[in-house]
């Protein structure tokens, strides 16, 4: 790209003739345009403008300025006006006894118009500073400035468009206000209670069929944009839908858990390692999809996958939002309102919280079919859309189990063993059970799960020697540290692997070094 | 873009033809403003139109010589429009400083510095205005 033309585009504004073009683009097209189409069109638009500058510049017309000797014949092209040419049709001496004479040229334009203009002029004018130098607006395509500036020139005329009252914006797209279909409180009754009738969040088409809105041919966008924009300012609805594919439900009926992260379900502090987990740990992360707060969608294909039950989401009825989870739905980045199916077909709503890193709305579910932390889960994608089948493993209870339990005595978390009914297949190392509901809730309410990640372990390990075993699996502390505060397995083993008070046995598991435990 | 309905960009001037009707001498109100400078050069019965040059485009039209020299000359002074005057003198001696060239709201208020172009606007559609011949292009 040429330097001129790189210093035309990087110091770009957005000034009032842009305006006026996006104006008329929008009022002939009737609907809603793109930031990126609106951009494409004063991109166009000033590449052309300079273009015909340039054609002017070079067919001998010359740069109007006051300073200049005048004479009968000469073409002008003046940029204080729009950059229009005129020829020079007669001149005669000035007539101010105040100044110095100069020449008073008569110029005569395209349409026929006459005006005077100062000639022979060189007392101090801005036209006489102006140096004609071509911009480099139109040294690329119009497609090539878009390719490289076009972001930049949307947000600075979105910017612009919103000062504007004429123009109003939904979801990227842009309307004149002129143009908006009327959707008045009657229609949002409507929709209100369609909502509520079928508990499920509705797409903006969806609705406008329930209200019957006009769907045809080119009324069409506008409609949708219309009732978009309606909904989007109306505290009553939320969208509920993933990105770009509004989905609108009633603010009154989505769960307090869903836009307040519970105390149970907010990770604790987690130091940073920077050495990878030693290749055994590596093997057992990989086992069990981590409750990770990092966790970021990775395009992976929605595939099977396995979780394993733990205390924090037990208590709150949610799963953790895990990469391989992420797949099984579309990207979310505000709550979303997602439905599971488990095996006999029952339909669960559930919202999936993308800031808290967790899916939210299996408490009757869980309570329902006994299970508990270290339950083996297993979701899987399902064909319908915003929708995954959720499956457990039972177990015939049978004899009970004996278990390990968590309870909580003098403030701190502590386990033990008993003979428990155990109705779900588990993982054998992370099945613990909570023994004591209220102690516990109290424990998180405290502040005894805020302290460091090593401090923790070093309380809950000998909790669980007492039990029998002077080594504990890595998979076993990472279950029982999530009663104190959610924390992911990621964080747990490199805490193991990397702190001086615990070694390793091999096979996944740790013996606490007494001398080395942190105070 | 609002249409039929006067905005900040909207233009305004004094119509003299007014000033004739009402039997006030605008001639008389330019003069009683002119600086000192200008008031040596010219006197209130020196009736001349001359050639004045727009500071902006170079265009050069016919104006009443003491309009012409208020508006070069006498506008350059910081005491031709000062914070002191009501707001409505300062509008009516912008509209003189630009030669009775259309003014904008925003374009008197780059130039007077003070209130907003939307206090402006309403000020040039007050009867204060109006009664000063003050009406929109």
């Amino acid at each position: 790209m040429s330097s001129a033309s790189e210093t035309y585009w990087n110091n770009f504004s957005i000034n009032d003739k842009d305006v006026e073009r996006v104006y008329a683009y929008m009022l002939e097209r009737g609907e809603a345009a793109r930031s990126a189409d609106l951009a494409r069109i004063v991109i166009a638009a000033r590449a052309k403008e300079e273009q015909e500058r340039r054609q002017r510049l070079s067919t001998q017309a010359v740069l109007y300025q006051p300073k200049l000797v005048l004479e009968v014949g000469q073409r002008l092209i003046f940029s204080a006006l729009n950059e229009i040419e005129g020829t020079v049709t007669a001149v005669r001496d000035s007539n101010n006894p105040r100044l110095k004479p100069f020449q008073v040229a008569t110029v005569t334009f395209a349409d026929g118009t006459k005006r005077e203009f100062a000639g022979a002029y060189d007392l101090p004018h801005p036209l006489n500073e102006l140096k004609p130098i071509v911009t480099g607006a139109a040294d690329e395509s119009p497609e090539e400035i878009y390719a490289r500036y076009g972001a930049k020139i949307e947000r600075l005329l979105a910017a612009r468009l919103r000062m504007d009252r004429e123009f109003v914006e939904q979801d990227g797209k842009w309307l004149l206000r002129g143009l908006l279909t009327e959707i008045n409180v009657g229609f949002l009754n409507i929709a209100e209670a369609a909502i509520e009738q079928n508990n499920v969040g509705m797409s903006t088409l969806e609705l406008a069929r329930v209200l019957e809105l006009d769907l045809e041919g080119a009324k069409r966008e506008t409609t949708l944009f219309s009732l978009d924009y309606a909904l989007q300012r109306d505290e009553r609805f939320v969208d509920v839908g993933p990105v770009g594919e509004p989905r609108w439900y009633l603010n009154r009926l989505v769960p307090a858990e869903v836009w307040n992260v519970p105390r149970v379900l907010q990770f604790g502090a987690a130091p940073l390692y920077d050495k990878t987990l030693p290749p055994e740990l590596e093997t057992i992360l990989s086992e069990i999809e981590d409750d990770n707060n990092d966790d970021v969608r990775d395009g992976r294909a929605a595939a099977k996958v396995d979780l394993v039950l733990t205390y924090p989401h037990r208590r709150m009825g949610s799963l953790p939002y895990t990469q391989g989870v992420r797949a099984l739905f579309p990207e979310a980045d505000k709550p979303m309102l997602v439905t599971l199916l488990d095996e006999y077909g029952t339909r669960i709503p559930a919202w999936v919280v993308p800031d808290g890193n967790y899916i939210f709305g299996l408490k009757a579910w869980y309570d329902r079919n006994k299970l508990n932390p270290g339950a083996l889960l297993e979701l899987a994608p399902r064909g319908e859309p915003l929708t995954a089948e959720i499956r457990y493993q039972p177990r015939r209870e049978g004899k009970s189990l004996w278990v390990k339990i968590a309870k909580v005595e003098n403030g701190h978390l502590t386990f033990g063993t008993s003979p428990r009914p155990v109705a779900f297949k588990y993982d054998e190392e992370m099945l613990i059970l909570p023994e004591d509901q209220t102690g516990l809730d109290k424990l998180t309410a405290s502040n005894y799960g805020d302290r460091s990640l090593d401090a923790l372990l070093a309380d809950i390990f000998p909790e669980l020697v007492k039990l029998g075993s002077s080594s504990i699996h890595a998979k076993t502390l990472y279950s029982a540290v999530n009663f104190a505060k959610r924390v992911g397995a990621r964080a747990v083993f490199s805490a193991l692997a990397n702190s001086e008070a615990f070694t390793t046995t091999g096979g996944g598991y740790f013996v606490l070094q007494m001398a080395a435990r942190p105070a | 873009m609002p249409v039929g309905r006067l905005t900040t960009k909207s233009k305004f001037y004094i119509d003299l033809h007014y000033w004739e009707q009402s039997g006030r001498n605008f001639r008389q109100e330019v003069y009683d403003a002119l600086c000192g400078e200008c008031k040596q050069m010219y006197s209130l019965d020196q009736v001349q139109m001359v050639d004045h040059v727009d500071p902006e485009t170079g265009e050069v039209k016919q104006l009443d010589v003491l309009l012409d020299c208020a508006s070069d000359v006498c506008a350059q002074s910081a005491d031709f429009i000062n914070p002191k005057m009501p707001l409505t003198r300062s509008i009516f001696r912008a509209l003189i400083a630009a030669g009775n060239t259309p003014q904008s709201a925003e374009e008197i208020f780059a130039r007077i510095k003070r209130a907003s172009p939307n206090v402006i606007l309403k000020e040039l559609m007050s009867p204060k205005m109006e009664e000063d011949g003050v009406t929109p292009l």
